[in-house]
């Protein structure tokens, strides 16, 4: 007989190495062998994830959990499924189970709770103390049923980012947005389609960074003035054009670094002229601004003493909008380009590093040539089939792991110079 | 890029001129030999011989004990450093999930008991080599593969949690030290 593993007896540095070489299924079969294990998990792994998205936006709670891979680059998703019932006693012989939950292909879990909300909020304690990251909540107030019952755990009420909806029902709903502004701790970014709702308390959302509100009929301008989020969107307002030019105004003569784009629903049929503004509103189409998909040539440019320039414009079309966008970076791929080519240029001198470094021995001499022009050309089926057999003669285990890691960020790098590049350069890009 | 099976493996040769050796002594008093590149990879053995002043000159004639590790792992240990003595630095951890294919070479020579296997991970903590930390724990991480909880409790030797209040109440039943 095999004698086991003793993992539990490694000392404490080792075991966290252990459990951080385990796949996200495994680590999650090994926390629930036992109580001991389980504690040890929480204790020990500290995974950190990309996100979790708890989401309450239907009949049944889902809840996703994205994780990076260390190389970072590639994510994967474990998804888990609340259903109400019985689990059917009827076993099928592709399932397999997580604890007493079941998946069958993929890594979408199925859990059968009575109250599957409840079942959601208990799994998603177990979750979130494996698997570290910041909290995304999604509900829809038709579909929740204890809605002050999942905020009451704080492992869902403490979040990045709030998404509410009414959905079709709203007449139906007795919550409100004050009331789950009170019991949840947004961290970043907040959205609400919500139309019953009354006023709600301006400390609860002036730190977010992000903020979209479907009903801000009760916000004044002094109340809009004071957010201090980088990406406002308010559809149902009671602000006029001498707001929007007040607001301007304000931005103008403030040192505001923070404001990126602000979006007021607009009626198509109210002109924001201009002209009543105290600025001077320039129209040049020539200047090649864009933000993210919004055609910026029919507006109107000012600049700050500071530098930083800001462009006004009604949107007209399905979602009349005003649109005050101020312009930190107004070319975003060719800053991310110039990134790009100096990591390309950390990874030439990388590989120059290692080919200097082994100088002295043949073979790895000849696979780092073959790696160079390689990375210099890209076209490796443009070798000559005397150049291919040689270099392969050459290539082992031994030789070409000196260079994997930089042929493999050589690449991923290239693969996004190529798409940055194909991005179209006019004033009508994406944000 | 892929290895193409037909290719020959050719022996790693040390082409440079006088290279610096290290002579180590395991717990049983087996000895060997590494070279300054290969030791490097031990965070306390580069440490000892940094703070002992060894030289290039009087290297071989300054063994370091080594009483924590046996011959066997120490042969293991030296085998695994000599190999990877070239490699490219890896990148810092993060705490994120790591999944990583271990070469073959290494997959055989980690190829042992559990028992053995145990013995070379407390080695390796001890010398602080974590490229072959990170490689004996992918070897144990890749034991829980598509387990279930009670197939994992067999493989890690893990108790039950009846086990573990009855371990606990015999622990609490029994005498202290003071009788």
């Amino acid at each position: 007989m095999t004698v086991s593993f003793p993992l539990l007896r490694l000392p404490a540095v080792a075991l966290r190495e252990v459990l951080l070489n385990f796949g996200t299924m495994d680590l999650l079969e090994f926390s629930f062998t036992s109580t001991r294990v389980r504690d040890c998990v929480f204790r020990s792994a500290r995974l950190r994830v990309i996100e979790h998205n708890v989401d309450f936006l239907k009949e049944y709670p889902h809840i996703v959990t994205v994780f990076k891979k260390d190389d970072g680059l590639n994510e994967h998703k474990l998804e888990w499924e609340f259903v109400g019932g019985q689990m059917t006693e009827k076993s099928h012989q592709e399932e397999r189970r997580i604890g007493c939950h079941r998946h069958k292909n993929g890594d979408i879990i199925q859990c059968h709770f009575h109250n599957p909300e409840f079942g959601a909020s208990v799994v998603f304690n177990h979750i979130s103390k494996i698997f570290q990251g910041p909290v995304n909540l999604f509900l829809d107030l038709t579909y929740i049923r204890n809605l002050y019952s999942i905020l009451l755990n704080q492992n869902i009420s403490e979040c990045r980012k709030l998404e509410v909806y009414e959905g079709f029902d709203n007449e139906q709903n007795d919550e409100d947005l004050y009331g789950i502004l009170d019991m949840v701790n947004i961290g970043k970014e907040l959205k609400a389609y919500v139309t019953n709702q009354d006023e709600i308390n301006l400390d609860q959302i002036c730190h977010l960074e992000s903020l979209t509100l479907e009903n801000a009929n009760w916000m004044t301008l002094p109340d809009l003035i004071s957010l201090n989020c980088r990406y406002g969107n308010f559809i149902n307002h009671k602000f006029g054009p001498s707001d929007v030019h007040s607001f301007a105004e304000n931005w103008y003569n403030s040192t505001n670094k923070t404001l990126a784009k602000m979006q007021l629903g607009w009626d198509v049929d109210t002109e924001l002229d201009l002209k009543e503004s105290k600025l001077e509103w320039k129209n040049d189409p020539s200047e090649p601004y864009h933000s993210n998909r919004i055609d910026c040539s029919e507006g109107y440019d000012i600049t700050r003493s500071d530098g930083l320039t800001a462009t006004i414009l009604v949107r007209d079309g399905f979602e009349c909008s005003a649109l005050f966008l101020v312009w930190h970076d107004p070319y975003p791929e060719k800053t991310r380009l110039n990134q790009l080519r100096e990591r390309m240029a950390e990874e030439f001198k990388k590989f120059e590093n290692v080919f200097e470094s082994h100088r002295g021995n043949e073979k790895y001499v000849t696979v780092g040539k073959f790696v160079k022009s390689w990375i210099e050309t890209k076209e490796i089926a443009h070798s000559s089939y005397e150049e291919w057999k040689y270099a392969l003669d050459y290539v082992t285990e031994d030789t070409c792991h000196l260079y994997n890691r930089i042929v493999k960020n050589v690449n991923d790098i290239q693969k996004e110079i190529k798409l940055w590049e194909s991005v179209d350069n006019t004033n009508n890009c994406i944000l | 890029m892929s290895v193409e099976p037909e290719v020959p493996i050719v022996q790693v040769e040390e082409v440079r001129e006088n290279p610096v050796l290290y002579k180590i002594i395991s717990s049983d008093n087996h000895v060997f030999t590494i070279s300054e590149h290969a030791v490097k990879l031990s965070k306390t053995l580069w440490d000892l011989i940094t703070n002992l002043g060894l030289t290039a000159e009087n290297a071989l004639d300054n063994p370091i004990p080594v009483e924590n590790v046996n011959g066997k792992n120490m042969e293991t240990i030296v085998q695994f450093c000599e190999r990877h003595k070239y490699d490219e630095e890896e990148p810092e951890y993060t705490n994120y999930i790591r999944e990583f294919v271990l070469p073959e070479w290494d997959r055989q020579l980690l190829s042992i008991d559990n028992e053995e296997l145990f013995q070379l991970i407390l080695a390796t903590n001890y010398l602080d080599i974590q490229k072959l930390m990170d490689y004996c724990c992918r070897v144990i991480g890749d034991m829980a593969k598509d387990k279930t909880p009670e197939e994992l409790r067999i493989i890690y030797g893990i108790p039950t949690d009846a086990e573990d209040d009855a371990l606990e109440r015999s622990a609490s039943d029994s005498p202290g030290p003071s009788g």
